[in-house]
């Protein structure tokens, strides 16, 4: 009777640490690569930027389509939404200011973390997978070989930097959508756009979106990289590897998205303080 | 020693061994013998420190391997080449690249010495001619060649090897025994050998160790176990006899 009343309890409990616990493990896992990384081989080192290049190419440069594609379309959407909304009641002026927060702060790290999450997450989850089906990090160990070193490092920090690179295109893509809304929509010529661009463009929103593009590339890096490792010797646990590695990165990037949300725009800090 | 195995015991939900005790001294050849499923590759696995035994130790090359961590046991596995059953080569690699590799970790040699050692060892298991192809475009047999000759470009003290001959026809196993021997010759490594193919190896090892119902149950030098009448074994060969006698009559 009273396990049957506990039970719930315990599930509940275990539910809620859940999260932490995978925080935990994906910050020790990008501590035990890192650490990797010190105190190889020249030869060995070369190896492995020649691998991680190699991410670069088959994470980065194949996603660039899709990213271009999208942010076009998302900037054209909100740029149409923004000017039907506000430009009969604030002006052109807040127009812009009110686009640069929307693409920079939200719309870009987002979606880029989420086409990323899909397009290139699942490819670096899925091939560490594979490795590990086929045997081939048991292999790199017996060579005594990290396979922290040779098959993790290049894949996270490959899709680490292709995911800033490709925010940053997600960002140019979504503009030139803008700007085809506002000729569309208030005739403004390219110069006239991007002039009232970058002057609604501040520091703190540039810091903003580059603080969130890295921490989103991080945390998509290292769940993909974390998934795929956990494959042992069954082909079977591929696909549930990139299915785990796909939601596993949304969830993430949305919680740390939301957490950026509470402390830079709500001011966390002043909701603590009036609790006191 | 070049391996030593005390009373190692080892427990997970698919697999059991006891007590397994076997020492294999340098530039020796041991073979494990034993049906399918009965725990052979796992005392590889064990011998290599890919699991953990329950009780007992593993010492390579006189070096405690249980217990070892970090840098200190990626120095003793670099003593010993692994070959595994189906080769396990890095598919996103050519031949050459897969041999290079365990070099690019280990060792003292400079580019153009790993570049030469990669090419003798190519040669000594004749994929020379298929060095530029991708793991991914390689047979069975072929992978297998490749990984044999990862598995001694460190010039290892020990090698290990998983089924050599499995899913081989017998062309290409009488090949690979040919090869291991080649081998053996010429770099004096200890061999430990793991194989249900009682026939094939019985004959050249200088110690056979029988594992059958999670243990070994008989332990020496071939003709020791062969008069051992040892219940496996013994089954093997009736079974072989049955079969030669069958195929007689057919003909």
């Amino acid at each position: 009777m009273l396990a049957a009343l506990t039970r719930p309890v315990g599930l509940l409990g275990r539910a809620a640490i859940a999260p932490f616990a995978g925080a935990t493990a994906i910050a020790s896992l990008v501590g035990a690569t890192a650490t990797a990384a010190f105190g190889q081989r020249p030869a060995s080192q070369a190896l492995v930027i020649r691998e991680t290049f190699r991410q670069v190419r088959a994470t980065g440069i194949a996603t660039l389509p899709s990213i271009l594609q999208m942010g076009f379309l998302v900037g054209l959407i909100a740029a149409a939404q923004v000017i039907s909304l506000l430009a009969g009641f604030t002006g052109t002026n807040r127009v812009w200011g009110i686009l640069v927060l929307l693409i920079f702060r939200e719309v870009a790290p987002l979606m880029t973390a989420i086409i990323v999450a899909g397009r290139a997450g699942t490819v670096v989850a899925a091939d560490l997978a594979n490795m590990g089906a086929s045997e081939e990090l048991e292999a790199l160990e017996t060579m005594g070989i990290s396979p922290l070193h040779y098959a993790a490092l290049p894949r996270m920090v490959g899709l680490f930097l292709a995911t800033n690179a490709l925010s940053f295109y997600f960002v140019v893509a979504a503009l030139a959508g803008a700007a085809l809304a506002s000729r569309i929509a208030l005739s403004l010529s390219l110069g006239n756009f991007l002039e009232s661009i970058l002057r609604s463009v501040e520091t703190r929103d540039l810091a903003i979106f580059m603080a969130k593009a890295a921490t989103f590339a991080l945390l998509i890096s290292a769940v993909a990289v974390r998934q795929g490792l956990a494959v042992k010797r069954s082909r079977r646990e591929v696909p549930l590897a990139v299915s785990r590695a796909t939601f596993q990165s949304l969830a993430v990037c949305l919680i740390a998205n939301t957490l950026f949300s509470l402390l830079v725009y709500l001011r966390l800090g002043h909701i603590f303080y009036l609790f006191k | 020693m070049s391996l030593e195995l005390r009373h190692v015991f080892f427990d997970a939900p698919t697999r059991s061994l006891r007590d397994l005790s076997l020492a294999v001294a340098a530039g020796e050849i041991c073979v494990v013998l034993g049906p399918n499923g009965s725990g052979k590759s796992t005392v590889l696995r064990l011998c290599i420190g890919l699991v953990e035994p329950l009780r007992g130790e593993v010492r390579l090359c006189g070096e405690a391997l249980t217990g070892s961590r970090g840098a200190a046991r990626e120095a003793l596995r670099r003593q010993v080449g692994y070959v595994f059953q189906e080769g396990a080569l890095l598919e996103g690699l050519t031949a050459r690249e897969n041999v290079a590799l365990p070099l690019a970790y280990g060792g003292r040699l400079g580019a153009a010495d790993r570049r030469a050692r990669v090419e003798e060892c190519l040669r000594l298991v004749g994929m020379e001619g298929a060095a530029e192809r991708y793991a991914s475009a390689l047979s069975l047999g072929e992978r297998k060649r490749v990984s044999m000759a990862r598995a001694i470009a460190g010039r290892p003290r020990l090698l290990l090897l998983d089924d050599p001959t499995a899913g081989l026809d017998s062309l290409q196993s009488a090949e690979t025994v040919a090869l291991i021997r080649t081998i053996r010759r010429e770099t004096g490594a200890a061999f430990l050998i793991v194989s249900n193919d009682a026939t094939r190896f019985l004959r050249w090892a200088n110690r056979v160790a029988i594992l059958h119902g999670g243990a070994f149950t008989s332990v020496g030098e071939p003709h020791e176990v062969m008069n051992s009448s040892d219940p496996w074994l013994t089954e093997v060969f009736d079974k072989l006899a049955r079969a030669e006698s069958r195929e007689e009559g057919i003909a």
